[in-house]
């Protein structure tokens, strides 16, 4: 049997097709055609099929990955939709925080985004719970019949119900949402009980309200790719990938947008996971650079990190998902020098067209593509398998204009130290990263993929002390990989806050019962073989009196006979220490929330490992800049001139499709009997 | 030695990071509302001399501006020579540079091999400091010892070891001495972590480059700052405008602000303001410095980290005794108030002088509303229940845009607390939080509007205090656009009962079920109101930001 993976893109869809049984793969790369979005996933799933002989009924699993939501909101192209809420409380959606955010504290000019739904479409229902859950004034039906009127009205197409203290009691926002969903068939009723039963209205609110504004669109776009495939006669179950990293049946998408928001390169994640289980690199830290941003991420024993609040536009999405941190740093991002001579890099980006000053398209900006092809680090000709070619005399134009001039510098120079000072804003990216977490990034090796990541890894693995870049086969299918391979992963929570010391084991141990019971159901329901689950339990714990939690995870054992909550509390000091620098033995200490995590484990096909090969040759070789060295004499080798065992000292670059990967002098390159790139960095004096 | 400009974009950067990550760490490990929720909080990284380097990019400008002038007397207290390795430094003394008293800071002096090469900074607004009610908020006070626990510059370390019975002297002295507890130690906690991660760079770059760089950093901004205001037109202005009351008695204190702009330097001379109040409206001259420099950032550099180099071209002028310039003995609580309307009049000054840079006046008030009291319910976790409610915020309009509704605007940055996180801590419960129509001022671009918030008291024993302002005079204007309205706070409004409140109302009880309203005033308008585009009228009406009402009045729809 055959495992589809399927990876949206900005420009193109990329299709994987996996045999179970040996991990020989297939791909289809198709143009997306724009307002045929489904239409494209279908034909790129067709082509792939076709192209590998596969038949539509050998197909057990599709997975598909998609950042329709996320454009939708970024565009302001989701639907038309209303809020309703409580009375006197419609403009927590457009107050907030009330506090301005950083960067516009002295921006007085600058406006923050006004929410996706305006004042006018926002309702009031004079109803309302307590701090308790108590009901003080209950729902009217009448009220409630005459906002569906306003509603008809202004032909909202989706409608989003959040009330105050709704994750304590649901009564009143579902008696909202059985009116509206019989009066307005077809219009979608998202319920902020049903997306996020988490307290804090501002983000429950707009939780609810971007869940709402792209709930048609990912119907529609559901129904549209659904009935496309039946059409095509392909009958493998459909299944989405989402921001925490695992699949779920559509039907639970659909009820549950607000899960897709930040899949986007969650799929690069998940693959770089796979990677690590696969090759035995289990501490890595990867950095996925595109044309526009970077994406950062932690993997400590193969596992990302997980988060459950992001920002997009400085409101709120509350979610479980990888934690993946986002700098603007890419390929395009611009540099330039200002008034009084200090070098900016990013985050301002040149749009994609006319693109970086070397593409020749009219572009002036001087971008870091530009830096890396006057540094010697891309080829003009063989760009993107030289179907881009690059101008490196506009490059130079551009550098001249935008930094060495007003620097009064050498070019060479001002592009050395530009590609420098980037690399250093994208090891502080990590170092955020990892600092935040109380983790030592030392240690930890650098998996470096996307266009850019190769390119800037050994700098940033130098400035962060790494010893260790990765760069995987195939990184431009990395994602689509993630996603067919992708386990199924639920997430459950029980919000308990109380004490320690006045906790009931038995109780706890019963509301783990439950929690287990539900995730019992669900991988069921997915067929997930009873010894192909792991259930994983934590405790998020604080110091009573601290808003923000460590979640604290033994292992089976400290829950096997009765939870050991002195073991528990103890790792809690430690951690507290860890990444705060101090621990108050005797403190009392909360338990807030009991944690399970379900995973149905997906059997992983072996990697077919790389046919040895006669080592190839290097095509040529090219300047290119290092540190400390100037322009040098650099061989350059095609990725696939290299086999299984190939080792090459620096300074060398080796040049692919999608990227180039640079190793610098006293370092060494190897390609493992997997096909991933090895480059071991010299220790730093 | 100098430092080349990739090192020292790479250095910023890192130092910035520095006091982001301390800020962070204070806000993950406080017991406080007003830091875990509101962030009443900034951090800074000081080079040797004490002079700001880097500042955490959510830093409030009330509170980093006056930072290095604490600091200062901070050291001269403790005995410059007396500084050594593995001290922490503390003082929330008002009079020697600072804010009130709530605002604790805490600054460790940094060594290197023996050599001190700067300090880290970070200064919190506490919960409770003591005095005449939960908050320590009274406006009804005649000395800085009724406002709470004066705390004068002191060792909290000494050789990395905390002073105990100093900590217990001061927890002892605050109501919910667990919760002062657990925020100091967030607060030198950070101080610490930022350690870990300066020494780093150091390590990395030498002690020589990074003092090079600390030093070049200033002269950039500084003369980033020069060209801007180079660019604004030369002359001396002048605006005049009040404070509604000094917090014993309701007549209105000026602040008067001359305003001279000669090629790339500004002078701003407040001498001319009223005499130093009897009541709590009064600031420290650093409070009132924070209000100009505000002003000037915003118009001036408003893109770029600010540090002190930004504030070196404009020169501030007080008169000691002057409400802008208090002396001790007398009272400062309401510092904010004062500083927020230097920043006002500062900025209608210079309309004429940068038209296209500057906003019309905000809502004009930190809107300081202090409600606690003893927590009696079975349920209460602490002694005291305690909610700081912020009600006023509006921007003034702009020379191209409306002013934003319901936000904060000025020198101080605390956000609100959520609803249903005060509720499930607090003896209160909220009927409304609401945009209100009408408040900003006309114009061709409007005023941003006011807001309220609104709310039950559900026990015996609260107390409430407001330390606020403009509940008689309104946000101006500029260029022909009309004021904002001025503030409300009501009690059991529309009801036999009703009770309308002074800005400045010292610690009163309300019995269980009071309802409290407060309404921040609106922001003014910019130009004309006669040149609004039809197109934005017809939008606010739709969305009820206007009635219909104030349309045919102003705008003649």
């Amino acid at each position: 049997m055959y495992r589809i993976g399927i990876d949206v893109g900005g420009t193109f869809t990329d299709v994987l097709l996996v045999d179970e049984a040996t991990g020989a793969t297939g791909v289809a790369k198709v143009l997306n055609e724009p307002g045929r979005k489904a239409e494209t996933v279908v034909r790129g799933i067709r082509k792939v099929l076709d192209d590998s002989g596969v038949a539509p009924e050998k197909v057990s699993f599709i997975g598909h990955g998609t950042t329709i939501a996320t454009n939708a909101v970024l565009e302001r192209k989701g639907a038309r939709v209303a809020l309703i809420t409580n009375k006197g409380f419609r403009d927590v959606l457009e107050i907030g925080r009330f506090s301005r955010p950083s960067e516009l504290i002295y921006r007085v000019q600058d406006d923050k985004p006004p929410p996706l739904v305006p004042r006018h479409l926002r309702f009031e229902v004079d109803c309302r719970l307590d701090s308790a859950g108590r009901e003080l004034r209950s729902v009217s039906l009448a009220e409630v019949d005459a906002v569906i009127e306003r509603l008809r009205l202004e032909k909202v197409e989706a409608v989003a119900v959040s009330l105050l203290f709704s994750f304590l009691d649901a009564a009143q926002e579902k008696t909202i949402g059985e009116r509206l969903r019989a009066a307005l068939p077809g219009v979608p009723i998202v319920l902020s009980s049903e997306i996020q039963p988490e307290f804090r209205e501002f983000p429950r609110t707009s939780t609810t309200v971007f869940a709402a504004a792209v709930a048609p669109i990912i119907a529609s776009y559901l129904d549209r790719l659904q009935s496309g495939l039946s059409d095509a006669a392909i009958k493998s179950p459909l299944y989405i990938f989402q921001s925490n990293g695992g699949v779920a049946q559509p039907e639970i998408v659909r009820r549950r947008p607000s899960t897709l928001f930040l899949s986007g390169p969650a799929g690069a994640v998940v693959g770089a996971a796979q990677l690590a289980i696969e090759s035995g690199y289990k501490d890595m830290i990867t950095i996925d650079m595109g044309g526009t941003s970077l994406d950062v991420c932690v993997l400590r024993g193969g596992i990302a990190g997980t988060t459950s609040a992001r920002e997009i536009e400085h409101f709120p999405i509350v979610s479980p998902m990888l934690d993946v941190h986002t700098v603007g740093a890419g390929g395009g991002s611009l540099c330039r020098i200002d008034e009084v001579g200090r070098l900016r890099v990013g985050p301002q980006s040149a749009s994609s067209d006319p693109g970086p000053a070397c593409y020749g398209r009219g572009g002036a900006g001087l971008t870091l593509t530009d830096i890396n092809l006057v540094l010697g680090y891309l080829d003009p000709s063989d760009f993107a398998d030289g179907t881009v070619p690059l101008y490196p005399e506009k490059a130079m134009a551009a550098l001249q204009d935008a930094v060495a001039g007003p620097l009064k510098m050498d070019p060479l120079e001002a592009a050395a130290g530009i590609w420098t000072v980037a690399a250093n804003q994208m090891a502080e990216a990590i170092r955020y990263v990892t600092v935040q977490r109380g983790i030592d990034p030392r240690g930890f090796d650098l998996a470096a993929f996307g266009g850019g990541g190769p390119l800037h890894g050994y700098g940033i693995a130098a400035d962060l002390g790494l010893r260790r870049m990765i760069v995987p086969i195939d990184p431009g299918l990395f994602s689509a990989r993630g996603i067919a391979l992708a386990d199924f992963t639920h997430d459950y929570l029980v919000s308990l806050v109380q004490p320690i010391e006045r906790v009931d084991v038995t109780q706890l141990q019963a509301a783990l019962a439950k929690l287990k019971q539900l995730a019992g159901v669900d991988l069921a329901s997915e067929g997930v073989d009873e010894n192909a689950r792991s259930l994983i339990v934590s405790l998020d714990l604080r110091y009573l009196g601290q808003s923000t939690e460590i979640n604290v995870e033994l292992g089976s054992a400290a829950t096997q006979a009765g939870f050991d909550l002195k073991a528990y509390v103890a790792e809690f000091h430690r951690r507290h220490e860890a990444l705060y620098t101090y621990s108050v033995p005797g403190e009392p200490v909360e338990l807030v929330n009991l944690r399970l995590r379900a995973i149905g484990r997906v059997p992983k096909p072996p990697r077919a490992p790389m046919q040895a090969k006669k080592l190839g040759r290097a095509k040529d070789q090219r300047k290119a800049w290092f540190p400390g060295r100037g322009m040098i004499d650099t061989p350059v080798w095609r990725r696939p001139s290299l086999t299984s065992g190939a080792r090459l000292d620096g300074p060398v670059i080796i040049d692919e499709m999608s990227s180039s990967t640079i190793v610098p002098p006293g370092a060494v390159l190897e390609m493992d009997t997997l096909g991933n790139l090895l480059v071991t960095l010299p220790v730093a004096k | 030695m100098a430092v080349d400009p990739f090192t020292l974009a790479v250095i910023q950067n890192a130092l910035i990071s520095v006091a982001s990550e301390m800020k962070l760490l204070t806000m993950r490990t406080a017991y406080t509302q007003l830091w875990k929720e509101q962030g009443d909080l900034s951090c800074c990284v000081m080079d040797a001399e004490g002079q700001i380097v880097a500042q955490d990019p959510s830093g409030f400008p009330i509170h980093v501006t006056t930072m290095p002038y604490q600091l200062q007397s901070l050291i001269d207290g403790v005995g410059r020579d007396c500084i050594e390795p593995g001290d922490v430094l503390m003082t929330n003394d008002p009079f020697l540079g600072g804010t009130h008293l709530p605002d604790v800071l805490i600054a460790r002096p940094l060594f290197w091999d023996g050599t001190l090469y700067g300090y880290l900074c970070n200064r919190g607004h506490w919960a409770d400091i003591g005095g005449m009610g939960p908050g320590s908020y009274s406006p009804a006070t005649r000395e800085l010892l009724q406002e709470g626990l004066v705390i004068p510059p002191c060792k909290l370390f000494v050789r990395d070891q905390i002073q105990t019975p100093l900590v217990n002297l001061i927890v002892r002295n605050v109501r919910n001495s667990v919760v002062a507890h657990g925020d100091m130690r967030a607060q030198y906690a950070s101080c610490f972590a930022g350690e870990r991660r300066f020494r780093e760079i150091i390590d990395r770059y030498g002690l020589a480059i990074v003092t090079e760089a600390m030093r070049e950093i200033l002269t950039r901004s500084e003369t980033m700052t020069r060209a801007r205001i180079a660019e604004f037109r030369d002359g001396e202005y002048h605006a005049r405008d009040c404070l509604d009351g000094d917090g014993l008695r309701d007549e209105p204190q000026w602040i008067d602000a001359k305003v001279t702009v000669k090629g790339s330097d500004v002078t701003v001379d407040l001498t001319g303001s009223s005499d130093q109040s009897t009541g709590g409206m009064n600031c420290s001259r650093a409070s009132a410095i924070s209000g100009v420099q505000y002003a000037l950032k915003a118009i001036t550099d408003p893109e770029n980290p600010p540090n002190a180099g930004s504030y070196r071209p404009v020169t501030v002028l007080t008169r000691s005794g002057s409400l802008c310039d208090a002396r001790a003995p007398g009272s400062i609580v309401g510092f904010g108030e004062v500083a927020y309307r230097v920043l006002d009049t500062v900025m209608r000054a210079l309309a004429d002088a940068a038209p296209k840079n500057v906003l019309a006046s905000g809502s004009g008030s930190t809107g300081t509303v202090a409600v606690g009291g003893r927590d009696t319910r079975p349920q209460a976790r602490r002694p005291y229940f305690m909610s700081l409610e912020l009600s006023s915020g509006a921007y003034g309009a702009r020379a191209t845009k409306d002013g934003i509704n319901a936000i904060r605007y000025g020198a101080g940055n605390a956000g609100h607390i959520p609803v249903e996180a005060s509720e499930m801590e607090n003896p209160i419960r909220y009927e409304r939080i609401e945009i209100l129509p009408d408040t900003g001022g006309a114009g061709q671009f409007r005023g941003g509007n006011g807001f309220c918030r609104v709310f039950t008291v559900l026990v015996d024993t609260a107390e409430i205090c407001l330390c606020a302002d403009r509940h008689k005079s309104q946000p101006q204007g500029v260029f022909g656009g009309l004021p904002g309205t001025s503030a409300r706070y009501v009690l059991n409004p529309g009801t036999p009962q009703e009770r309308v409140l002074s800005s400045k109302t010292p610690y009163i009880r309300l019995p269980e079920g009071t309802v409290v309203w407060l309404q921040s005033a609106g922001g003014g308008g910019y130009g004309d109101p006669k040149k609004r585009d039809p197109e934005l009228i017809k939008r606010d009406l739709r969305d009820g930001y206007v009635t219909e009402t104030l349309a045919k009045k102003h705008y003649q729809v």
